[in-house]
């Protein structure tokens, strides 16, 4: 699998505290990779090393191949566009102006495209208005098109809907899926609005206290979220023995706990064990969600 | 650092302060010279000043306009974030603090033209040539030297203090401090080495005669290291050699281009090796 950024053991130290510690990650070419964790858990400093806001304090990273260490990393630079906590924006310029602007920072011959950018967003129709005077979520909006300016292939978005109204969310998602279908952006999304994470990620990467606790694809997530019936028996040896002839998946989680990955008829099921000698002692549907299973993972405070 | 410097001249353009001081220095430099004229027209009697003194009243306070500008012009990149644009867009940490000592540097230059072109273009007419032409000459190349310099300094505390409300305060500070020490220092070297002193007596005539006495030693005169230093001081702050100027010295000029290449190369240097260690946010 091609990567666009890969992450090797990175530490980060602000003084005495400790933001990253050996931090690994994998972000494969065309994803829209979900970086999920709490307030304080590392997202924004990673995002801020990789942007080469901040040098860590060992470790390192490759943005298209090419080491963190090697000079040539500001050239693959070049490649990303990135919104880092808030908008990077000139308030007193208009939002074609701040366009402009970006575009002679990166040193693009023309300013041809600059009107598509600003349509893709949504913000052909602002005219003479100052960016002071826009709303939270375009205001996010326009901190794409800069980071679009350049036509990037890696998109980097820190906690991209914070703040933002339902229409300014839904906006902004949709704005994201279709760089990623349409333009085939690869996009790196940290938030920890989990539910929102949900309907946009192709892959996860969860972080605690610094260090990624957990990476796995949406399917991967589908199939450990996947609706279960979970069962307590007197014995599961038994029960083994009629799911088998039931032909249901299954997991056996003690000896007398098991997961059924299926729809159960209880009657059924309980008629059939009881030959064996076997009872029913509980059974509850279980439907886990992205914010069940970071739960499960991290575990503890709510506060994702 | 090509397209940085024109993405910085670009924000300069739309920059309202730098419009503001602008104007400020060419309405200040128009009204100095026709301030003498409008005496001359309500007291016939008044003597016209000559150009060159006009011409050099406004070196000490330009650092001024330089450092408020220089203080504003980074310290918004650090508010608004657009600094962080700069980095994430691949150029290197030294061509951005280059690029905005450049254009900072720049919009110095263009106050000091403000100051100059209406000393040209009416001053010339109304007031007849310089007295001293290859002076106003020499002391014109300084000031562009010196607001390099002073710019330097001031470049220094805006890109290494991420807060645009705290650089600007302390740009202002450290104008007003080497301000207050070029003045210092002048004023100090400035001292007379004897005091002329006589007792005045009045004669039974009614006549009053001043008697002089010899000449005393000035206390407050320095002499060796002492004032080698507050020399030193005085032709090396940037805000001393513009105290000179204002007052038409005498300077020496290539010590002075040598001692302002040294606080722009100085500052600089060590500002970019900070920088780019910085952590930014």
């Amino acid at each position: 699998m091609d990567y666009v950024l890969e992450v090797n053991n990175l530490t980060k130290y602000y003084g005495k505290f400790r933001a990253l510690q050996g931090l690994t990650m994998h972000i494969p070419q065309g994803s829209i990779y979900g970086f999920v964790g709490k307030n304080g858990s590392g997202k924004t400093t990673l995002i801020r090393l990789i942007c080469g806001l901040q040098t860590p304090t060992s470790g390192t990273y490759s943005l298209y191949g090419i080491d963190s260490e090697q000079n040539e990393i500001n050239k693959s630079r070049r490649r990303m566009g990135a919104v880092v906590e808030t908008p990077a924006i000139y308030m007193e310029m208009t939002a074609k102006e701040n366009l402009k602007q970006q575009s002679l920072i990166l040193g693009l011959p023309s300013n041809e495209g600059l009107d598509d950018v600003l349509k893709l967003v949504g913000l052909e129709n602002t005219g003479k208005k100052k960016v002071k005077n826009f709303s939270l979520g375009m205001r996010q909006r326009l901190g794409i098109a800069i980071a679009l300016v350049g036509d990037p292939d890696f998109l980097v978005l820190d906690e991209p809907i914070n703040g933002l109204d339902p229409q300014g969310i839904i906006e902004i998602r949709e704005l994201i899926l279709k760089l990623n279908r349409e333009c085939n952006i690869t996009v790196l999304i940290s938030s920890h609005i989990l539910d929102e994470l949900s309907r946009l990620a192709t892959h996860y990467g969860i972080i605690d206290g610094g260090c990624m606790v957990k990476e796995l694809s949406a399917e991967e997530l589908e199939a450990a979220c996947r609706k279960k019936v979970h069962i307590t028996v007197t014995s599961t040896a038994p029960l083994c023995t009629v799911l088998d002839e039931l032909g249901v998946e299954y997991k056996i989680a003690s000896q007398t706990q098991a997961d059924i990955f299926a729809k159960v008829n209880v009657s059924q099921l309980a008629h059939k064990l009881a030959p064996y000698g076997c009872e029913i002692l509980s059974m509850q549907e279980q439907d886990e969600s992205l914010e069940g299973y970071y739960m499960s993972l991290v575990g503890g405070n709510k506060n994702a | 650092m090509r397209n940085l410097i024109s993405a910085n001249f670009a924000k300069l353009k739309k920059d309202k302060f730098f419009w503001l001081a602008f104007f400020l220095m060419l309405s200040w430099s128009t009204i100095r010279l026709l301030a003498p004229w409008i005496e001359v027209l309500q007291t016939p009697d008044f003597k016209l000043p000559d150009l060159d003194a006009l011409f050099v009243q406004y070196y000490p306070l330009i650092g001024g306009l330089c450092a408020i500008l220089t203080g504003l012009f980074i310290g918004r990149e650090y508010s608004d974030g657009t600094m962080r644009n700069k980095v994430i867009a691949g150029h290197s940490r030294s061509r951005i603090y280059l690029s905005n000592f450049v254009v900072s540097t720049a919009a110095g230059w263009l106050l000091n033209i403000a100051w100059i072109i209406p000393m040209l273009v009416l001053g010339l007419p109304l007031f007849g040539f310089f007295s001293n032409p290859l002076t106003i000459a020499g002391y014109t190349l300084v000031s562009f030297f010196m607001i390099a310099a002073l710019t330097a300094v001031f470049t220094v505390l805006a890109m290494l203090i991420p807060n645009k409300t705290n650089s600007s305060i302390s740009v202002i500070c450290a104008f007003l401090f080497m301000l207050m020490l070029g003045s210092a220092c002048y004023n100090q070297l400035c001292e007379p080495e004897f005091i002329q002193s006589g007792n005045v007596v009045v004669e039974e005539s009614g006549n009053i005669n001043i008697e002089k006495l010899e000449p005393q030693k000035n206390p407050a005169y320095v002499e060796g290291n002492t004032r080698r230093l507050l020399t030193f001081g005085r032709d090396f702050l940037p805000t001393g050699q513009a105290i000179q100027m204002s007052n038409q010295e005498e300077i020496d000029l290539s010590i002075m281009l040598v001692y302002s290449s040294v606080l722009i190369a100085l500052p600089t240097c060590a500002g970019i090796a900070v920088f780019r260690k910085m952590d930014l946010k």
